[in-house]
């Protein structure tokens, strides 16, 4: 029982940092970035080969991969989704990202070849080793608390920035009307690079606490993808506080879910069903999510349509 | 030196030429009207003087530099100000953070001067400050747009309809403002007007535009004492 609770909170963190991330490439280029879960396995990789090489945990190697992941998003940005931005149409935005997704996604293929040539270590389906940690008479997988630590910090920060300074300011006026934001001096190019660096950085981040619960591989973002994409539709599309509620929400009934099926001796794998009806669900019935329902109070970042 | 000159300026959407072979120029502290029927193109163009939408060919020229290839942010930060007709505030955000956002670029010695200038020409923004562009009446936010623009210390303000969301009887008032703020702040003005008549008594010069072309470019008066064009196009 305390298992599945700590499997969840460590999941719906996880995924509350990969649902922000992906929130914000939503809400300023419009695109709904199925490269995203790319940028959480180089987080991964990053944390991995920084741990192999120099030592320590993987934990200490967070800030690199922060770093790291929002450079790759930065460059996605400046080299793909900032030329395309209204310049063309969903549908192309969307295609453009899984064309995207594949050409990140061999890429660490290709890296992690290189790296088990190179370092002598296994790169697909290996696991970070955790620490424990005694609360309350258990022992509890350290990933729990600092992942739970990491998430709170981040986006406490994001908040702050977003409502405190004024590149936040800059932002969400970017975020609400781009054109009107340009006319008044503000280079909306840069504030969305900003963005799409947060994005990447806090996938990221998220990718270095996956290795920590399940085996990974470049292709396991993929797999993260779904319930992201499930977490930010429940939550209200552009909404990033709706982001963070969807992804606990989505996080818990999935966790909870799977362990139901492998009770009554049904495959955890079919998992994805809960996480699909969730979207299905959502649209048809509030189809802008569970921020709709709080709409234009709170932490709630919308495009003009 | 002319604040504007647009020469010979093609512009539109994707393929679509809009406005064709546009000439005009707007001189220090002058009222310029831009009039004309619906979708005669007035909006178009000074998106395109502003580098919001695609120029063919043709030249736009500020105080006397060529600005035709360059970004909006870049022509805002050379003193150039458009108020879009619609979506001229930042509705999620607050009085005070729209004049912040208007104000990102200068040290807050500066900003504090500004908003105290801006204070005088408007002093109801006083009492606005926390509160949500979204609750603000259509005047309110007029006032907010035109506020973020004159923060910004512009030496030319484009302004799109300005009097499109106020009621009949304000729009009068409104336009003489408007001209207060060229003698007040020394401003050259452009005026995008429905009211013909209101924009072009207040005004220096006017622009009528048919069809994305030139009908008139000359003296506001000598435009309203041209019946048949006044009549036929303006319905005055
Ligand atoms: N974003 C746009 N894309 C394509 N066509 C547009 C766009 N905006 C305006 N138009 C077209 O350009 C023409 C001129 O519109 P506009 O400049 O808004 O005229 P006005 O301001 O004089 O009413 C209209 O036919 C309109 O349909
Ligand atoms: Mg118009």
């Amino acid at each position: 029982m305390l298992d599945l609770l700590v499997g969840a909170l460590v999941y719906s963190n996880l995924l509350a940092l990969m649902a922000v991330g992906l929130s914000l490439a939503l809400i300023t280029c419009r695109v709904s970035n199925f490269a995203h879960g790319d940028f959480a396995m180089v987080g991964v990789y990053v944390a991995y080969t920084l741990s192999v090489v120099a030592g320590l945990t993987p934990y200490a190697w967070i800030p690199a991969a922060f770093a790291f992941g929002g450079l790759v998003s930065l460059l996605a940005y400046l080299l793909v989704f900032e030329p395309l931005r209204e310049r063309t149409d969903l549908v192309t935005l969307m295609v453009v990202s899984m064309a995207l997704d594949m050409v990140l996604r061999y890429s660490l293929h290709v890296y992690a070849d290189l790296m088990q040539q190179w370092l002598r270590v296994y790169t697909r389906l290996f696991m970070f080793d955790d620490f424990l940690v005694e609360a309350a008479g258990s022992r509890l997988p350290g990933v729990l608390p600092a992942s739970t630590a990491v998430v709170a910090a981040l986006l406490a920060s994001l908040y702050v920035l977003l409502y405190k300074t004024r590149v936040g300011v800059a932002m969400r006026a970017a975020i609400e009307n781009p054109g009107l934001a340009e006319a008044l001096g503000v280079s909306v190019r840069r504030v969305f690079a900003l963005s799409w660096f947060l994005s990447g950085a806090l996938a990221a981040t998220a990718g270095v606490f996956l290795p920590f619960r399940i085996m990974v591989s470049p292709d396991t973002g993929w797999s993260m993808l779904l319930p992201t994409f499930a977490a930010v539709t429940v939550g209200g599309i552009g909404s990033l506080g709706g982001s963070v509620l969807g992804a606990y929400l989505i996080g818990f009934s999935e966790t909870v879910l799977a362990y139901q099926l492998a009770q009554v001796g049904i495959s955890t794998a079919y998992r994805p069903l809960l996480t699909f009806a969730a979207i299905i669900v959502t649209l048809l019935v509030y189809p802008r999510g569970l921020s709709g329902l709080w709409s234009g109070k709170g932490w709630s970042l919308r495009r003009r349509s | 030196m002319r604040v504007l000159e647009v020469k010979g300026l093609r512009a539109g959407y994707g393929q679509m030429e809009i406005v064709s072979n546009v000439t005009f120029d707007v001189g220090d502290r002058e009222v310029v009207a831009v009039v004309g029927p619906n979708g005669s193109g007035k909006s178009t163009l000074l998106k395109a003087v502003f580098g919001l939408c695609r120029v063919f060919s043709g030249a736009v020229l500020f105080k006397g530099e060529d600005v035709t290839r360059l970004p909006p942010h870049k022509r805002s930060r050379l003193g150039m100000a458009y108020l879009p007709q619609t979506g001229n505030v930042f509705e999620s955000l607050t009085v005070r953070e729209n004049l912040m956002l208007a104000a990102h670029d200068l040290d807050e010695e500066e900003v504090r001067k500004r908003l105290e200038g801006v204070l005088s020409l408007f002093p109801e923004l006083g009492g606005l400050m926390r509160r949500k562009v979204r609750t603000l009446s259509g005047g309110e936010r007029q006032i907010v747009a035109l506020s973020m623009s004159l923060l910004r210390n512009p030496s030319l303000v484009m302004l799109d309809e300005p009097t499109a969301a106020l009621a009949p009887r304000l729009v009068k008032q409104a336009l003489k403002r408007v001209v207060e703020l060229r003698d007040e702040a020394g401003v050259s003005i452009v005026l995008v007007e429905q009211n013909a008549l209101s924009a072009l008594e207040v005004s220096d010069k006017a622009l009528l535009m048919v069809s994305g072309t030139v009908k008139f470019w000359g003296g506001a008066r000598e435009l309203l004492e041209d019946r048949e064009l006044a009549k036929t196009y303006l319905g005055l």
